[in-house]
């Protein structure tokens, strides 16, 4: 045996010697379940515990539990939190719920306002259909992209190029899970991505704010880790408690999201749709590597 | 499609089944010998291992194909700047230098005080030669997979190996206690002598 390999079997005991008392906790299971439960539930323990106790309350002074309920008779309407009162949980929860509830919707969304390319996404989530339509800012179209499809099945594309008149589809498998790069937010998610996403964060109460004309809460987003770069911004309508704005900000440079949440309607669920103009070239394979990813990372 | 043990307090989602708990439960403690050994301190190997598992724990659906792999990649990721930190600060109750002079006792204190020394010099190593030591010997993997595990060439690991090696010589050579006749080697172990071994390179670098 040659000295290096002496001396790599004596590194490697000496390593094996030094470590042989380490030994993990045998709660270490429990605890890293612990903390991963308190980690999910964080943002809906801050905003389902308030509606909770709200609720609890309202039904308490429903029943005449309350205070001097017998001698004031049922107070059920008095239970509304006074406007003043309103709280980050209050606001995480309603928005938690009115994102649940996505589905009832077409999402119209728009983005890059001011930049060379604009994004206009119209979403069909109970049908997983959505549509992106990229403009220049002179007007010229660039793209159409239809995904349609899920998460667990994959989607099927369609783009087309206007500016060199050509189509194509194309077939995306289902993505493995995300990888562990923060939160963000883009104009193609989905309610249920949007509300991923929230749940994910923590939300900070920033204020009253209106947007496009709209009383809205404007909220802040928190990254789980710290450092990393996107800082995110939340308005949510004050009535519904669904998104009206978004701003993701990177190094000073936002990409602000405008969100509109309309019936499905006949008129509303045709901007879903995308035919290829008759005129326009049929690739059957598609140009190469230009295709985009799918319904969050599409073309655009 | 697999289902999830359902688990009460978990929302619906978060698929963390019965197997994170085996996993945790069987490699546990070796995941934490090699964080310690990345660390050279027990409490941030802990607090790194926890860190990876509950990033395991959140992406189990695809951590639990190759659970062990998973976290220690998370575990090499985050011990780099654990390392460059806690070489900036100041190390929490470091040992005396005394513990390590076994030089004139017992056969069995000289060798157990060279395998500390061996585990001291390892934790004067900069980060990434340290994570090619630890990854190829402690967890014996092969050069490919800690070029993967690190994010490097497999020519890049060799050299760190290499480096390492004759760095580890040196810090011994440095730290070996005297000897009754003066010469500073522990010659008991002809292998820990840095004059020799100076500027070779390692045969096991290739492995």
């Amino acid at each position: 045996m040659s000295t290096d390999e002496q001396f790599v079997e004596s590194l490697t005991a000496a390593l094996r010697t030094e470590t042989a008392g380490v030994q993990a906790p045998p709660t270490l299971a429990a605890t890293v379940r612990r903390r991963h439960r308190r980690q999910v539930w964080t943002t809906r323990a801050l905003g389902i515990t308030p509606v909770a106790v709200l609720a609890a309350a309202a039904i308490a002074v429903a029943a005449g539990g309350a205070p001097g309920a017998g001698q004031r008779g049922s107070t059920a309407g008095g239970a509304d939190p006074a406007p003043g009162m309103r709280t980050v949980g209050q606001v995480t929860a309603q928005t938690d719920a009115a994102l649940a509830k996505g589905d009832d919707y077409v999402v119209h969304s728009t983005s890059g306002a001011g930049r060379q390319v604009t994004s206009e996404v119209w979403t069909d989530p109970a049908a997983g259909r959505q549509r992106q339509d990229s403009t220049t800012a002179n007007g010229e179209r660039v793209n159409s992209v239809l995904t349609e499809g899920s998460a667990e099945h994959g989607w099927t594309v369609l783009v087309i190029n206007h500016e060199d008149s050509t189509w194509w589809t194309a077939q995306r498998p289902a993505p493995s899970d995300e990888p562990d790069q923060g939160i963000t937010l883009t104009a193609q998610d989905t309610p249920e991505q949007i509300r991923a996403a929230l749940r994910a964060g923590s939300l900070a109460l920033v204020g009253d704010e209106q947007v496009n004309g709209t009383d809205a809460i404007h909220l802040r987003v928190a990254q789980p880790a710290a450092g990393l770069p996107l800082e995110i911004d939340l308005w949510v309508d004050a009535t519904t408690y669904l998104p009206c704005r978004s701003s993701v900000a990177k190094r000073g440079q936002a990409q602000i999201i405008d969100y509109s949440w309309l019936p499905r309607t006949a008129e509303h669920l045709a901007k879903v749709r995308l035919a290829a103009p008759a005129e326009y070239t049929h690739l059957a394979d598609g140009p190469v590597s230009t295709a985009p990813a799918g319904p969050a990372g599409a073309a655009g | 499609m697999a289902t999830a043990t359902p688990e009460v307090g978990v929302p619906t989602g978060v698929k963390v089944d019965a197997s994170f708990d085996a996993f945790v439960g069987a490699r546990s403690t070796g995941l934490l010998r090699t964080a310690y050994l990345l660390t050279g301190d027990h409490g941030h190997a802990e607090d790194l291992l926890q860190t990876a598992l509950l990033r395991a724990a959140r992406h189990w659906r695809r951590a639990r194909e190759a659970p062990e792999a998973y976290v220690r990649k998370i575990l090499v990721n985050l011990s780099r700047d654990r390392i460059r930190l806690l070489r900036r600060r100041p190390r929490e109750a470091p040992l005396p230098d005394g513990l390590d002079r076994h030089a004139t006792g017992t056969g069995a204190d000289e060798h157990l005080a060279e395998q500390h020394r061996m585990a001291r010099a390892l934790a004067r190593l900069p980060a990434r030669q340290r994570q090619v030591v630890v990854l190829r010997f402690f967890n014996d993997l092969s050069v490919a997979h800690t070029a993967e595990l690190i994010g490097c060439s497999e020519g890049t690991v060799k050299s760190y190996t290499a480096r390492a090696l004759t760095q580890l010589r040196l810090i011994l050579a440095e730290t070996t206690p005297a000897t009754a006749d003066g010469t500073g080697q522990a010659a008991t172990n002809p292998s820990f002598t840095a004059q020799r071994l100076r500027g070779r390179k390692p045969a096991h670098v290739n492995r």
